[in-house]
């Protein structure tokens, strides 16, 4: 008797953890973790599209456009992260040959966007600082 | 979810037009404003990616994405060894931040 009730457990359990379950379970996640990506791309262009347009009537300034710039391409490495989190989850669920290539597609578009966004940055950052530097340096006379 | 997904990126894809006309109206520095709306063409790029897979749409990313890297190379080339061009020199002098020195 407690054998016949052990193994209707596990079969309870089973079907608790069946491939559609899982494969519902990671899609609900995979749709929150692309919101959120989403969410963050779209409010960091917002953000920056009015900070643009405060600058351009306060300053006119080309330098102080150029932190503005900066910013935004931050908001969209966080939000690729996001995204790429998001192609991670749907390997877990192990699709038809032609969804694996469509993800290995846009995983590969994200992945060198992020790397390309990341080198950007960082040459932008030391121009910038390079600039400063350059400033620092007393002008000589004449 | 598609269809806001589609209309975040046609907002984005305005903005960075927008954008990029405002930056050149008050920089005058055509690249600078070019670099500023593909920033925002590619917030446009990224939001269609988390829409409905389709091989055009992928195209497109990877088109903005190809061409941000050419307008790099293009800005390094054409500014002579990565020298940091004058107008951003220029500016840095007249910051106030310097004043502190900082």
């Amino acid at each position: 008797m407690p054998d016949a009730a052990l193994a209707e457990g596990g079969r309870a359990v089973f079907e608790l953890l069946s491939e559609e379950t899982l494969r519902n379970v990671v899609d609900v996640l995979v749709r929150l973790v692309e919101s959120a990506g989403a969410i963050v791309i779209f409010s960091g262009a917002a953000i920056a599209f009015v900070r643009f347009v405060v600058v351009a009537v306060r300053s006119r300034s080309a330098a102080d456009f150029v932190p503005i710039r900066l910013d935004l391409g931050r908001y969209l490495a966080i939000g690729l992260e996001f995204q790429l989190a998001s192609d991670i989850l749907r390997t877990a669920v192990a699709p038809t040959f032609l969804e694996i290539g469509e993800l290995a597609a846009v995983a590969a578009i994200r992945t060198a966007l992020n790397f390309f966004l990341a080198r950007e940055i960082r040459e932008e950052r030391a121009e910038v600082e390079e600039a400063r530097a350059e400033a620092a340096t007393p002008a000589r006379p004449g | 979810m598609s269809g806001l997904v589609d209309a975040l990126a046609l907002l984005c894809t305005v903005a960075g037009l927008v954008a990029g006309l405002i930056v050149l109206s008050a920089s005058r520095v055509p690249l600078l404003a070019l670099g500023v709306a593909l920033e925002f063409w590619t917030a446009a790029g990224l939001l269609r990616l988390a829409g409905p897979f389709t091989w055009q749409r992928l195209a497109t990313a990877a088109a903005v994405v190809a061409l941000r890297r050419l307008l790099g190379v293009g800005l390094r080339a054409g500014r002579g060894g990565g020298a940091p061009p004058r107008w951003r020199v220029r500016a840095v002098r007249a910051s106030p931040l310097r004043a502190r020195g900082r």
